[in-house]
């Protein structure tokens, strides 16, 4: 039985990111209210630019996952370019179908580090 | 056994379908009530004066004497609404709240949001307290001490939808708040599948189900008032249907269960729900019920085998419906895995997040019977719970 794509089974397993900043500059929390998944971002701004970002919380494969690849991916991209970006950045990293009940696991980081830069 | 009378396994033969908490499948005979009165003699009901008209309301007037039957209820006790969401918010908008105050709203913590939310954003918009029973191990006591003339309202489901447990004390529940004049509103959404209760027999003043959840269709909840509170309350929606007189400046409105019934009821639910009720008594609910136990009995006895998991509410009783949390896997992995052999069971915290938080699980694989339902489909379920299980192992 093969239920996700080895790259998604190894993000899952080991995934980027998976720590606590010490020196951020902001952090938000989530919650998918449907499956009890949270998620707390941390993001190390300089000026405009994203130098870091990780991620601590617990969820299903497919949102730690699209965490690990999302936020491995927006190093070094500006505010308003990771403002910018939609669920298909998601579904591109993730290549697998998604219903609307999954795909909230999947955005929930993207969602959660949006809200992250709004606040500031 | 009952296989038989549900058309989609014979579109789907694979399908187990393990999640009727959430919505039961539907009989032919719900199918063939919706094809009838939509090919055959649509109308609008309490209007023409046409065969299919006069049809038509003598259908729905019935209906409203079946779904009595089904409780113990009068007639003119039944209110139709949209869901049985729907009928908890028509309670907390037709009760008078000048009465209650200083009183408090009291609910158990294992409610479903819809029996939690509306009381409170009830007690919020009237000033009142709302008291949340914990979920603990004695809670039913805890829940008895706190009821007294204090206590304006009690909110209680008959079966939780995550423990799949009856409140053992419930005889004891109903008689301390029945003595103490507090208004008692039971939520049986996931009861009346399995247990019929009587309403009279409980003395309760509310009592709430959808059709959707027993076999019928979706868009039709029950409120069941008792006749005394029928004719205090006040309606709450207004428009066609519930009036007797209208002037330019003022109306006067209905007596019954029609004067909370604004506007062109769910005919077509109402008359084939009619028909899945007298389809399920003439099976006989005892003989369903006799079947849905032996098949929770297997169930037990198969999970009690696995490991690596807690049952929500403890294993130690067999019920038609066990909410799973497994050590290792998110239960929407799980789920995801399993659909992906057709077996429908439900992940996450299946509205209930503070009996979750209270009972530390994060989310759950609720797995919950039905009259369809096979020992075939439960080992069905096992097999592939643990080939999906062995996935997440590598």
């Amino acid at each position: 039985m093969n239920i996700y794509y080895q790259n998604i089974m190894d993000h899952f397993h080991n995934p980027e990111c998976y720590v606590k900043l010490t020196d951020y500059t902001t952090c938000f929390e989530l919650k998918n209210l449907s499956c009890g998944d949270q998620i707390k971002v941390y993001l190390k701004l300089e000026g405009d630019i994203l130098k870091d970002v990780s991620f601590e919380g617990e969820g299903c494969a497919i949102s730690q996952a699209a965490a690990s690849m999302f936020l491995s991916e927006i190093i070094g991209k500006s505010k308003k370019e990771i403002l910018d970006l939609d669920k298909q950045f998601i579904l591109d990293l993730i290549e697998m179908h998604l219903s609307p009940v999954r795909l909230k696991c999947a955005l929930l980081c993207m969602e959660a580090v949006k809200k992250a830069i709004l606040s500031l | 056994m009952f296989k038989q009378y549900f058309p989609i396994f014979k579109n789907q033969e694979d399908l187990v379908y393990l999640d009727s908490a959430a919505t039961t499948l539907k009989p032919a005979v719900l199918l063939q009530s919706l094809e009838g009165y939509y090919e055959n003699y649509t109308a609008n009901v309490h209007r023409g004066l046409y065969p299919n008209a006069e049809k038509v309301t003598e259908e729905f007037d019935q209906a409203r004497t079946v779904v009595a039957n089904l409780i113990n209820a009068n007639s003119n006790e039944i209110v139709f609404t949209h869901n049985a969401t729907d009928a908890l918010n028509t309670i907390a908008l037709a009760l008078d709240s000048q009465q209650l105050q200083g009183r408090k709203v009291l609910i158990s913590e294992s409610e479903h949001h819809s029996n939690l939310v509306v009381w409170q954003e009830f007690a919020k918009r009237n000033k009142l307290e709302l008291c949340i029973v914990e979920y603990a191990e004695n809670w039913e006591q805890d829940l008895l001490d706190q009821i007294d003339d204090s206590v304006a309202l009690l909110g209680l489901s008959l079966m939780s939808n995550v423990t799949g447990l009856r409140p053992q004390s419930l005889d004891k529940i109903m008689k301390k708040a029945s003595g103490s004049k507090v208004i008692t509103v039971l939520d049986a959404c996931q009861s009346i599948v399995h247990q019929q209760d009587d309403v009279k027999a409980l003395n309760c003043d509310f009592l709430v189900f959808s059709a959707h959840k027993l076999y019928g269709p979706t868009g039709l909840g029950i409120l069941y008032i008792k006749s005394n509170l029928m004719q205090l309350l006040n309606p709450v929606r207004f428009g066609g249907g519930m009036v007797e007189d209208v002037q330019r400046s003022q109306s006067s409105y209905l007596e019954g269960p029609m004067k909370f019934e604004a506007g062109t009821p769910n005919i077509a639910a109402v008359l084939a729900f009619a028909k899945v009720l007298e389809f399920l008594r003439e099976i006989s609910f005892e003989k369903i019920y006799i079947y849905e136990l032996e098949l929770a009995k297997y169930l037990h006895q198969q999970l009690s085998q696995l490991s690596g998991f807690k049952v929500l509410g403890g294993l130690q009783s067999v019920r038609t419906l066990y909410a799973l949390d497994f050590d290792m896997v998110h239960s929407h992995d799980l789920a995801y895995g399993l659909g992906m052999k057709n077996i429908c069971v439900r992940a996450g915290q299946h509205c209930t997040n503070p009996l979750h938080a209270s009972l530390d699980s994060r989310a759950s694989l609720r797995v919950s019977l039905g009259m369809y339902n096979t020992c075939e489909d439960i080992d069905k379920f096992v097999l592939e719970l643990k080939k999906v299980l062995n996935f997440f192992k590598k």
